[in-house]
């Protein structure tokens, strides 16, 4: 079976766990990169791992793969044991990983040859993927004559070639233009209806994981904070807008969280990203109080932005009091 | 059967990189063509050494055996003998020589367009006639008495009677019947007269040396060639027979079989073949540093992909690299005045060697790759071992003997150890010396199982280092 474009998001997943990792922890000397990560990810679901870069995303997957030795701990496959099969399992790496001097097409075949893909098969999926992927005029171009975007759906393309039953995206839209990240979203999410029975994804874009993914976990410093759909993810960050303050005296933003907590109207503050972030109830009719608590504490406010709908930022912000930047 | 795909795509990353593809062949081609015009002249032909000669010899007056007196110049006699001089079996002349001056001569040896300069002394004649005179004085007292002792022997063995020894020397010396010694016989006074020949040239000039060895050879026989003249002609005073001459050793030079019109070039090109083999390892060795350092090795490894798949499958390409680059640079070689001396056996027999002397490269580029990270770091250090490793297998000259001990009744050498000083001397035989299969069966099986030693050994460690999994 091909895969095929579905513009609808899967909503419901099977309660069957197909990867289950146990206290899976890996350290490089003494750093850890992830600890202890107890994990259940579900049939037919794709799985977004949301964190900033170095929080262990990419660490996590290659030992869920088995790509990366854990140091302690263990992954089982649900019904195939605790390894995977090759063949099984498709990894597009966050890198672009293309064979320069080959085509499109080469680079693809070569591919569904090495997993053994029967020739008669091998073709059409070849030309099916180019078609799918928006390449279908780029076939006979050698890899390093594409574009940047190209080479990244290329990239992602030979990761399926063999119809793997897991698929691993390590940050798979990094450096796409908007256009393009729309495209490769939807193509991820029309591969779950086909026969890929999960998708395992990192990102650090807030975006890509609320759109995409099924469920997101939030990583940061090797641990993994918190597991849910992102709906409700968002819903538990708690009521209230979201305001973000920039302050022309960055140095300042202390003293300013400080200042912002005192006030009856503030659900909570943090910084974030070289901003205070506030939480409040009617943003917009306290936005004038805020302002003037700053100025009379001498801050100078150069912005303001007000979010009346949660986001992952918000999430991971609640969680860690960072921003994802 | 994976490794036919691995193989297909290392021939097509191998053929598309137009610039790694210079660099295996363009590269060797150059150093051929440039070696061609420096060694072989263009044509194959020997080239004449251009010397400078300042000759100031006056002449001197010469005795002949009959006595007459004539004045003599050994300087120009010298000159000529230099001029006339042709390489060994050939009609080229091995000498260009000039008069020049002395300021002349000075810019002419620092251009280069001199190998060196012969100064002949004003007494050059005057020192060879001393040495003339020496030599008759030296060959009339010695036959003198052996003429002696040949008649004392005579009558004492004869068992005459009333035979006095000291009457006998009284008769010799003196005596009535001293008259049996040849009239007019005279002993020349020798004079100490030393004359001092001058070779002038730059040491770190190659052609300089080479001029100087045959130069210095051709003055000694020049020597030795007057001397032996006066002394057989100063023994056909005392004998009846001409033909009696005295020669205890006789030197004569032949040329190995196939190598008389073979020029230093000849003895380059197959160097070249291996130096560009060598070159190919820094190939292979970029190539599997970029597969490691891209990621796609580990793309490969998340397939089932298996090290054989992997190892064999560059294997097949670079072998076929290596004989397109052999074929290649063999027909550069001919163009620009290879002497092949071989058959088309030979040639298809170099093939193999090449091939072979191609997998040995391989191993050492999957040695390369097994220590480097990346194209840069494989190139650098590929570079750094495949250059030196040229000169010490002897693609360019033979290096000093360093034995290490004995095999199969031979002396095997340091650099025997490398599969490539085998290849690069059974090309040679093959393709130089017009040898068979039989005549580099020796070097052909010591090719075989280095190579084979040194592929397991780079098998084992490349995927030791690259193809277990990641901790």
């Amino acid at each position: 079976m091909d895969f095929s474009f579905s513009s609808g998001v899967k909503l419901l997943a099977s309660d069957h766990y197909l990867i289950e990792t146990e206290n899976l922890t890996k350290k490089f000397g003494e750093f850890t990169a992830v600890e202890d990560l107890n994990l259940k990810i579900k049939e037919e679901e794709i799985f977004g791992f949301l964190g900033p870069n170095g929080a262990g995303k990419t660490t996590s997957i290659r030992m869920m793969v088995g790509l990366l030795s854990p140091t302690s701990g263990k992954v089982n496959f649900g019904d195939m044991g605790d390894s995977l099969p090759e063949e099984k399992v498709g990894v597009c790496p966050q890198d672009l990983v293309l064979w320069d001097e080959l085509t499109s097409y080469e680079n693809l075949r070569f591919m569904g040859n090495m997993y053994g893909v029967p020739k008669r098969k091998l073709n059409k999926r070849v030309e099916r993927v180019l078609k799918d992927l928006g390449l279908i005029d780029k076939r006979d171009n050698l890899a390093s004559e594409l574009s940047g975007g190209m080479q990244r759906r290329l990239n992602l393309g030979m990761s399926i070639i063999h119809h793997p039953e897991i698929v691993v995206l390590d940050e798979p839209s990094a450096g796409l233009d908007p256009q393009s990240r729309y495209s490769v979203w939807e193509y991820i999410k029309g591969l779950i209806e086909e026969k890929t029975r999960c998708i395992i994804l990192t990102t650090h874009l807030m975006e890509e994981a609320d759109r995409v993914s099924d469920r997101v976990g939030i990583i940061d410093n090797g641990d993994l904070k918190v597991v849910d759909t992102p709906e409700k993810l968002k819903k538990n960050v708690g009521e209230g807008d979201s305001i973000k303050i920039e302050l022309e005296d960055k140095r300042k933003n202390s003293a300013a969280v400080e200042t912002l907590e005192s006030l009856d109207k503030v659900i909570r503050t943090s910084e974030a990203s070289n901003r205070v972030v506030v939480r409040a109830l009617d943003a917009v009719g306290n936005t004038n109080l805020f302002k003037e608590a700053l100025t009379e504490a001498g801050m100078s406010v150069i912005d303001i932005s007000i979010s009346q709908t949660n986001t992952l930022e918000d999430v991971f912000i609640h969680l860690t009091g960072r921003g994802l930047e | 059967m994976k490794f036919i795909y691995v193989a297909i795509k290392g021939l097509k990353e191998i053929f598309r990189d137009k610039k790694g593809l210079a660099f295996l062949v363009a590269f060797p081609a150059t150093f051929m063509l440039v070696f061609g015009l420096a060694f072989s002249g263009g044509q194959g032909e020997n080239k004449p050494y251009p010397i400078g000669v300042i000759n100031r010899d006056e002449g001197a007056m010469i005795a002949s055996a009959d006595g007459e007196q004539s004045k003599q110049n050994f300087g120009n006699e010298l000159v000529s003998t230099i001029e006339e001089l042709t390489f060994e079996d050939s009609d080229a002349s091995m000498f260009e020589a000039r008069e020049v001056g002395s300021e002349k001569a000075k810019k002419l040896l620092e251009d280069r367009d001199i190998t060196l300069l012969l100064r002949i002394p004003s007494n050059f004649s005057s020192s060879i006639n001393q040495l003339i005179k020496s030599n008759v004085r030296r060959t009339v007292t010695s036959r003198v008495g052996e003429m002696i002792i040949t008649e004392f022997n005579s009558i004492a063995s004869s068992g005459e009677e009333n035979f006095d020894p000291e009457s006998f020397y009284g008769e010799k010396f003196g005596g009535e019947n001293s008259n049996q010694l040849p009239e007019d016989t005279s002993l020349p006074e020798v004079e100490g007269i030393t004359s001092e020949l001058t070779i002038k040239g730059d040491p770190g000039y190659v052609d300089y040396n080479k001029s100087r060895g045959i130069l210095v050879g051709v003055l000694n026989q020049f020597k030795e060639g007057v001397a032996t003249q006066a002394r057989q002609e100063t023994s056909a005073e005392f004998t009846d027979d001409p033909e009696r001459t005295e020669e205890f050793v006789k030197i004569n030079s032949e040329s190995i079989s196939g190598t008389q019109s073979l020029t230093t070039f000849d003895y380059y090109a197959p160097g070249i073949f291996i130096f560009a083999l060598l070159m190919s390892a820094i190939g292979v060795a970029s190539s599997l540093a970029t597969e490691v350092d891209k990621g796609t090795l580990e793309r490969l490894k998340l397939s089932k992909m298996s090290s054989f798949d992997l190892l064999f499958g560059t294997l097949i390409p670079w072998s076929i690299s290596a004989v397109a680059q052999v074929l290649i640079l063999f027909g550069v070689a001919l163009l620009i005045g290879f002497n092949w001396t071989g058959g088309l056996s030979s040639l298809l027999y170099s093939v193999l060697i090449a091939a072979i002397a191609g997998v040995a490269s391989v191993a050492l580029g999957l040695l390369i790759a097994s220590f480097t990270e990346n194209e840069s770091q494989a190139s650098n250090l590929g570079t750094l071992i495949s250059v030196p490793l040229s000169f010490i297998v002897g693609a360019f000259f033979p290096l000093p003997k360093v034995p290490i001990g004995r095999i199969f009744g031979s002396t095997f050498e340091l650099y025997d150890v490398l599969p490539w000083t085998h290849a690069a001397e059974a090309l040679r035989i093959l393709l130089i010396y017009g040898g068979g299969i039989s005549d580099v069966a020796v070097e052909f099986g010591f090719l075989i199982g280095l190579t084979v030693l040194l592929f397991f050994t780079g098998v084992f460690l490349f995927a030791r280092e690259r193809l277990t999994s990641v901790t």
